[in-house]
């Protein structure tokens, strides 16, 4: 028969260890039936075949010994194998008494289970073993169980409690294990004896090896551990291990060969009987997280440190009561007092200036009532030395869990300096604009990078634009600029510029709001950055009145200075008239008085070799040569008295061809070789006039028509009149004069630019004019080159 | 034979009481009223001595002289300038020019006549 068709029959009031048996054969391979007590299992075997029975021995009703009993006295039933399985083992009579009532085989429990099966399995394949003889009844055992009973059934009692302590126990391990796991803990244990370490499954982890492949040792942990610390834990250990006392030791651990962690190790010693050293215990903790965190707030701790050690602020920590519980150096360096001094000697109120102090207490009571966070506050303090120092202090409260204040945190700035820089640039600003005002110039800052012109009052006060109407750019600007002025102004800014100079000056018209120009002078500072110009500073001054000023006094002077000029040219011409004059006036004279000389030495040298016919012709010559220096000096002398204005007209009724007398006189001095062409269409018998002026006029018009005209042979002159004026018009067809020569054809002593080689004196025109004047008339001139002159003279008739 | 005088003034009553003296002191005169007419008869005849005016129209003695030393012919030609004009300015400038003499107006007879008697036979 095989063990699958084995039935086994398992009976056990305690139905934990009944289900417990059960699995135990099934696992082996038995069916397997149950019974709760000797009753129970004296039912199932009347009724089933059972090929062995596995009884324990407390039971209620009947127990494991009066089943055994039961068995073997029945007659179908008294060869089945019985084994007894219990847990209430007090001496070795159990076995004994057990055998006597017929069991087979006497187990304790706990055995392991193999042991169980294979027990079973023996009996099952030998049943020849099983030829049991009758027990005898176990009457005996009765009393004897009876008198036990109340012990077995507490040592069963006790039994439960140990399977169930240790289920605990088993539960507590793991829960153990698990928060090793958590804390990165491990346990481990070194028996000195043996020299054998235990390791927690976490010891591994943290050390990052693999628990089945290493056997823990010491030297395996020293392994792990940093190069750098393996000094001081191998010398951790040895002192331990010398002075055996508890210990603890911080190290870094390198795992996987490159990851650092750092562990903290802690350790204890157990000692036998003898103080000699059995074993020693302890943990190791992976710290590498806290530490890391540990190592963020040191490190910005010193950080904190270090700028409260670096920054130019001072640091003071003081209490609610005024003490000082903290003091930088810069502190000292500001107030003077040392961190000693100040921690001992001083009340942080005593710091203040008495009238700044009232204010400072505000603060301080602001902050401690929670009413501010942080201020920040100027204030006057006194140094050591009792001197009075200007600070800033920014103060903040820090507060515990409660929102209490604990202490006020101040970072003081000495900020002496800056206050006396403050006073003076206010002091500064406050002068320029005084200055500003007072010069009532219109003041300009060009900030060229960014194209940006700050203007002050002035732009308002000398050119009426109000700020609204300023745009702050050089377009604005460039557009007011007169545009006459504009780009002579930019080349001039441009040229300063190019020499780097630092000044700039110039004039130009400004426009106004009202549409005027205003004059300015423009004085302005040029600011240079790495040699590029980057900021101009200037001053618009407001010159018109001086300039329009100063425009009229040019103009006076250049006035003056023509009008001199032209009076200079004048005096200068007159002289060169004069001299001319003199030269001419002399030549003049002397050619008549050459013929003079001459005709008279001839007739005195000669007289007695020519005949009386060639004396006369020399003495006529004689004679028409001195009445030509007459005619000279007659000319000479009218210039004279004309221009000093002695010249008298003395008007008579003359007869009117009075006019061609006079011309036909004139024709007479001349050469000759010209013809007199005379018309007359005035049919006036008389008029009202001065003879010796009309002469002087005739005269020299018509002698300078056939002077200037040697090639022609004929001259002309017409006599008109109208209603109210004569017209004498003398023309001639000779070289003419020269268009540039006209405007001083009638002044003294002038003459042509064209009559060289025509002998005169340069008067007649000259006495013509005034002779005219002198009648109240007129005189006009149209000549035109190589063509020939005509002169018009027009007289008024009615002369009175 | 008589030498031969060219007499040049625009002034026609004296260049007759010039010319006449001369004439009848033995010199053969020939008579200019102008330097373009003294020109002219300067191309027929080389005189021995010219008696020019300075100030005439036209052309001037200045003129008449540089032309007349222009001319290889008329180099030797003697130049006396009689004019009325300054001596003080004028006598350097046509002696320059390659005047002989300067003989200011107005002179005597006997001046003229002397100076000339001197040039051509003295």
């Amino acid at each position: 028969m095989t063990m699958n068709d084995c039935v086994i029959l398992v009976v056990d009031d305690n139905l934990r260890l009944l289900k417990l048996s059960k699995e135990i054969f099934e696992i082996g391979g038995f069916n397997v039936m149950t019974a709760e007590d000797g009753e129970q299992a004296l039912e199932i075997l009347a009724e089933h075949k059972v090929d062995l029975v596995v009884t324990d021995i407390l039971m209620p009703n009947i127990d494991g010994y009066l089943l055994c009993y039961k068995i073997r006295t029945d007659k179908k039933l008294k060869d089945i194998p019985i084994i007894i399985y219990t847990a209430t083992y007090t001496s070795a009579s159990d076995e004994a008494l057990a055998m006597e009532a017929g069991a087979d085989r006497f187990i304790r429990k706990p055995v392991p289970m193999d042991e169980l099966i294979s027990e079973a399995t023996r009996l099952l394949q030998n049943p020849a073993e099983n030829k049991h003889k009758i027990p005898a009844p176990p009457i005996s055992s009765e009393l004897k169980r009876q008198y036990n009973e109340g012990l077995v059934a507490k040592l069963e009692n006790k039994n439960i409690q140990l399977v169930e302590t240790k289920a605990k126990l088993e539960y507590s391990e793991s829960m153990l294990k698990e928060a090793q796991r958590i804390a990165h803990l491990g346990g481990w244990e070194i028996n000195i004896t043996m020299n054998h370490s235990i390791w927690s499954e976490e010891v591994f982890s943290i050390l990052g090896m693999d628990m089945t492949s290493v056997v823990p040792s010491v030297e395996l942990f020293l392994a792990a551990v940093h190069p750098n610390d393996k000094q001081l834990v191998t010398r951790k250990i040895k002192i331990a291990s010398m002075a055996l006392k508890e210990s603890e030791f911080e190290c870094r651990l390198i795992r996987h060969g490159k990851e650092i962690r750092y562990c903290y190790c802690k350790y204890r010693f157990e000692f036998d009987d003898d103080h000699n050293p059995v074993r020693a215990y302890g943990i190791i903790q992976d710290t590498t997280e806290k530490k890391l965190v540990e190592e963020a707030f040191r490190e910005a701790h010193e950080r904190l440190l270090f700028h409260i050690e670096n920054t130019p602020l001072a640091f003071i920590e003081w209490d609610g009561q005024r003490k000082i519980t903290a003091w930088s150096k810069q502190a000292k360096d500001i107030f003077g007092w040392t961190e000693h001094e100040a921690k001992e000697l001083l009340n942080g109120f005593d710091l203040f200036y008495k009238e700044d102090l009232p204010a400072m207490k505000e603060v301080v009571n602001q902050l401690q009532t929670g009413q501010l966070r942080g201020n920040r506050i100027q204030s006057r303090n006194y140094t050591k030395q009792g001197k009075i120092i200007w600070c800033e202090w920014f103060n903040s409260a820090l507060t515990n869990e409660e929102s209490k204040v604990v202490t006020i945190m101040s970072l003081v700035q000495d900020i002496t300096e800056r206050k006396a820089m403050e006073e003076i640039l206010i002091e500064y600003n406050h002068r320029y604009e005084i200055l500003s005002k007072a010069t009532n110039d219109a003041i300009w800052d060009w900030d060229i990078i960014h194209d940006f012109v700050v203007w002050n009052h002035g732009i308002e006060t000398i050119f009426g634009y109000n700020f609204r109407q300023i745009a702050s750019s050089r377009k604005w600007w460039n557009e007011k600029m007169h545009p006459e002025d504009f780009p002579r102004v930019m080349r001039e800014i441009d040229q300063a510029f190019e020499r780097k100079s630092s000044n700039w000056v110039s004039e130009y018209r400004y426009l106004s709001a009202d549409g005027t120009y205003k004059h300015v002078l423009d004085r302005a500072y040029i600011i240079y950055q790495e040699n590029v110009p980057v900021r101009v500073i200037g001053a618009m001054q407001d010159i018109t009145e001086v300039a329009e000023y100063r425009q009229g006094l040019e103009r006076m002077v250049e006035k003056r200075t023509q009008e001199l000029n032209q009076a200079l040219n004048k005096e200068k011409e007159l002289v060169e008239m004069k001299s001319r004059f003199v030269s001419i006036a002399s030549h003049e004279f002397r050619t008549p008085l050459s013929t003079i000389s001459l005709a008279s030495g001839f007739i005195r040298r000669y007289k007695d070799k020519v005949g009386a016919a060639e004396i006369d012709t020399k003495l006529d010559d004689i004679e028409k040569q001195v009445h030509n220096m007459m005619y000279l000096l007659d000319d000479v002398l009218t210039v004279g008295r004309t221009e000093s204005g002695k010249l008298q007209v003395t008007l008579a009724e003359l007869k009117f061809d009075l006019l061609e007398k006079l011309a036909n006189e004139a024709m007479n001095s001349t050469s000759g070789k010209h013809k007199l062409i005379f018309s007359n269409s005035c049919h006036l018998t008389s008029m009202i006039s001065d003879e010796k002026f009309l002469r002087n006029i005739v005269t020299n018009l018509i002698s300078n028509a056939v002077k200037f005209s040697p090639d022609a042979t004929e001259v002309m002159m017409r006599v008109t009149c109208d209603h109210k004026d004569l017209f004498i018009i003398v023309k001639d067809y000779g070289i003419g004069i020269p268009p540039e020569d006209i405007k001083n054809l009638f002044t003294s002593f002038s003459r042509g630019s064209n009559v060289s080689g025509i002998s005169g004196t340069g008067l007649g025109l000259s006495i013509t004019k005034k002779a005219v004047e002198l009648l109240k008339g007129t005189i006009d001139v149209v000549s035109s080159l190589g063509n020939g002159t005509e002169f018009t003279v027009t007289l008024p008739l009615n002369n009175g | 034979m008589a030498k031969t005088i060219l007499v040049v003034d625009d002034t026609e009553a004296l260049l007759a009481n010039i010319a006449h003296p001369l004439q009848l002191e033995g010199y053969n005169v020939l008579k200019a009223s102008s330097a373009k007419v003294a020109l002219g008869l300067l191309s027929e005849t080389t005189p021995d001595l010219i008696i020019t005016d300075l100030m005439m129209r036209d052309m001037t003695g200045f003129d008449l002289i540089e032309a007349v030393r222009k001319r290889p012919e008329w180099r030797n030609v003697t130049i006396v300038v009689y004019s009325a004009m300054p001596a003080q300015e004028n006598e350097k400038k046509v002696m320059a020019l390659g005047a002989d003499l300067y003989l200011k107006k107005p002179s005597t007879l006997e001046a003229l006549v002397n100076t000339v008697n001197m040039l051509l036979h003295g």
